[in-house]
């Protein structure tokens, strides 16, 4: 890659375990309502992807034999994915795409901070191309909280869901079937504010995104009757990447193409595949092509200016 | 690393944090409890309300569902006070014609056992070959009607379709009746009603009242436990017995033994010599034209002479209309002058042709394979036929309360939907503990 910056961090005058630390606290409420909703199953999910996220950050870490980070943003990494997931997912499952997340697009890629892919969403994209069945593993939410056969079989009944079904009360507080925990809109949206007020994220990347993306919807809705522009931001999962996909500082970085323009160009990617996909599609894709576009373009920019450098240096 | 006091602040934040989700969660859960289950109840009225008319539905718990086969899912139907009025069994049964599955709701009432109606589950998916018309169909001939349910037994389909069945040739359409003169030790008069409908009998009903009036029926004593026999109750064995006979139409292949009693009705060890002597006379009545209201008649005319008063003022009828008299201390009465017995029928009329002995007179209507059935006096049978066992999916002939025509031309479709029926009365059967 072009750059090996290890973060914002560097910026703020924070060490990174500080802000790895106050990452994962800002996704403790969305734990604890992913288990209370959907029960054992979820806790158990949560806590194995998290487990098995770290032990394969100190594993391929061992084999780099580099450095190892705290065990801090493993964790965080491992809680994001299983939020990602649907509640009735597998273990196996689980264990594939931590197993993509961290050993094949983290570490392959030259470690943390290296790649320009998240390793979560690529993780999570993985998962979905993989077991595309899975995405349908949905369960209702408050029902069946014992209920721990899907971690080994999987869901009984695949099922695919209608928000129209549901009264906007349930919709906004994420009583809908959905992945673990991106139904949840004001807590997601309490967790933003949590890491923006403990400036470990910066306001204006999620702002930025969510708030063109609320822009377009409307004017969608408006022009050609889309589907209701409020409707769409609380129960797509849109709030999920505003609040901790973009915020990765892995791959959004502060230099070459600005952080703002890249919420910009994650939330133009958002509509555009609102329009024929639904579901982990909006929430992860954009994400991981916004990435690969700045990607490419920090590479090419560097490059120029590598060549440039040398034809100065040939001048007498 | 962190600070002491960073892991210290942290830990705290992170318990005020789970403190906030919880808070949080559980406030969402009590805002919108009232919304899911306003709209749980009309995702339900949907689904259900076309089978089942209820004002709220709640799915059934039980380790039941899973042991039958077929039963995919149960919802009970309430009405606005919490009163059960129903069950909607979602049934799932293999499609005779293409073998995907066939998925049903069948609704049932509570207090009746009726079907309220039939139709495609959501889930049936699978492009079964049992069409939208023909539920329709087979809901139109069994709504308000009592399950488990047969169906090519009726009147046209026995003209039609059904081979090798035994009839008794000569008997004449109508209702006939016939009761033992005396009565039992234990004071009961039995009596015999059996229909003939296009030369069949299609209804036969085997039952004794008691010389004393205050005394239920044995049918009813036997229900309630004041009556009772060895094996099965009473009730039952004469419930088993009477449908033996409508299924071989034919008193003789009962294959009653010296002893009067039968092996081949499974349930049935009670005594059936007066049965089927009564039967007999029935049927003799009913080739000789001699229905019921003859009977009474005769037997009106018979006390009338004998007390040389009206017989309604000897107070020997009894509330259900029946003349409630034990012959036993006028042995004379029914004997002729040459010392032969003789029975109400003769008695009036005075014929003394033999009419009683079905084998004698009988020509099978429907024996195209020969006389694959005959009974013998010594209780065997050359084909071994044990009526008990007869059934239709799983549910013993003698308990199928409702036959239905089924589908012109549409066997296998009649026969899916019928089975989905019945396997939903199977299991209320037992959920409910409902009495055959």
């Amino acid at each position: 890659m072009t750059g090996m910056i290890n973060a914002p961090y560097i910026h703020t005058g924070m060490n990174g375990v500080y802000l790895c630390a106050v990452r994962l606290l800002s996704v403790v409420p969305l734990i604890t309502a992913a288990v209370i909703f959907y029960g054992i199953r979820a806790a158990v999910l949560i806590m194995f992807c998290s487990a098995a996220f770290a032990a394969s950050d100190i594993l391929f870490d061992r084999l780099r034999h580099s450095s190892r980070d705290s065990i801090l943003n493993s964790l965080y990494c491992g809680a994001l994915l299983a939020l990602l997931l649907p509640p009735d997912t597998p273990l196996y499952i689980a264990f594939t795409g931590v197993l993509f997340a961290c050993g094949i697009v983290r570490h392959l890629s030259g470690g943390k901070g290296s790649g320009f892919l998240s390793p979560v969403a690529m993780g999570r994209f993985i998962v979905r191309v993989l077991f595309p069945a899975n995405e349908g593993a949905l369960a209702m939410p408050c029902e069946g909280r014992a209920y721990i056969k899907s971690l080994v079989f999987g869901s009984e009944a695949y099922m695919t869901v209608s928000t129209d079904e549901y009264y906007t009360a349930e919709l906004a507080v994420g009583r809908f079937p959905s992945f673990l925990g991106t139904s949840f809109f004001f807590l997601m949206l309490a967790a933003l504010i949590y890491l923006i007020a403990k400036r470990a994220v910066k306001a204006y990347i999620p702002v930025s995104y969510f708030l063109m993306l609320f822009i377009l919807m409307i004017l969608r809705h408006m022009f050609s009757g889309g589907p209701d522009p409020v409707i769409f931001m609380i129960t797509s999962g849109v709030m999920f990447t505003a609040a901790f996909l973009l915020n990765d500082d892995e791959t959004i970085r502060p230099f070459g193409v600005p952080a703002a323009a890249q919420a910009f160009l994650c939330a133009f990617l958002t509509f555009a595949l609102s329009f024929v996909t639904a579901g982990i599609d909006l929430i992860v894709v954009p994400v991981l092509l916004t990435g690969a576009l700045t990607g490419m373009f920090d590479y090419s920019e560097a490059v120029l200016r590598a060549v440039k450098e040398d034809r100065l240096r040939v001048k007498p | 690393m962190l600070s002491r006091e960073k892991i210290i602040r942290f830990t705290f934040e992170g318990a005020a944090l789970v403190v906030f989700g919880i808070i949080i969660s559980l406030l969402a859960m009590v805002l919108t409890d009232s919304s899911t289950n306003r709209r749980i109840q009309n995702g339900y009225r949907q689904s259900f309300g076309t089978v089942l008319d209820a004002t709220s539905y709640e799915p059934v718990q039980s380790p039941l569902i899973k042991a039958y086969s077929g039963v995919e899912y149960v919802y009970e139907g309430l009405d606005e006070d919490g009163n059960p009025v129903g069950y909607i069994v979602a049934v799932s049964v293999v499609d005779r014609a293409t073998g995907l599955p066939l998925e049903l709701l069948v609704g049932v009432d509570h207090n009746t056992a009726e079907l309220t109606g039939i139709a495609r589950a959501a889930e049936d998916t699978r492009g079964s070959s049992v069409t939208d018309d023909d539920i329709a169909q087979i809901e139109q001939q069994i709504t308000g009607q009592q399950i488990p349910v047969a169906y090519g037994i009726s009147e046209n389909m026995q003209e039609q379709d059904i081979t090798g069945v035994p009839v008794l040739a000569g008997l004449n359409d109508g209702i006939y009746y016939a009761q033992n003169l005396e009565a039992d030790r234990s004071g009961y008069i039995d009596y015999v009603e059996i229909s003939i409908e296009n030369g069949f009998i299609t209804s036969v009903q085997w039952d004794a009242f008691n010389v004393d009036m205050n005394i239920k029926n044995r049918r009813q004593s036997a229900l309630d436990g004041v009556y009772s026999v060895s094996g099965l109750d009473w009730a039952t064995q004469s419930y088993l017995l009477c449908h033996a006979l409508i299924d071989v139409q034919d008193p003789d292949l009962l294959a009653m033994k010296s002893d009067g009693t039968t092996d081949i009705v499974d349930g049935v060890t009670v005594n059936i010599r007066t049965f089927i002597d009564l039967v007999n006379e029935c049927i003799g009545n009913s080739r000789a034209g001699f229905d019921k209201d003859m009977y009474f008649a005769g037997l009106q005319e018979i006390t009338d002479s004998l007390f040389a008063a009206d017989f309604e003022s000897l107070g020997i009828v009894n509330d259900e209309g029946f003349i409630v008299f034990s012959f036993e201390d006028y042995p004379g009465v029914f004997v002729t002058e040459d010392g032969t017995g003789v029975n109400v029928r003769q008695k009036v009329t005075g014929d003394m042709t033999d009419y009683t002995s079905p084998s004698a007179v009988g020509l099978y209507r429907y024996n195209e394979e020969g006389s694959s059935v005959t009974g013998s006096e010594d209780g065997v049978r050359e084909d071994a036929t044990s009526y008990g066992n007869d059934s239709i999916d799983g549910i013993p002939i003698s308990q199928i309360k409702t036959y239905i025509d089924g589908i012109d031309g549409r066997i296998a479709a009649t026969s899916d939907i019928v089975t989905a029926v019945n396997t939903s009365y199977r299991f209320l059967k037992d959920y409910l503990n409902w009495m055959a």
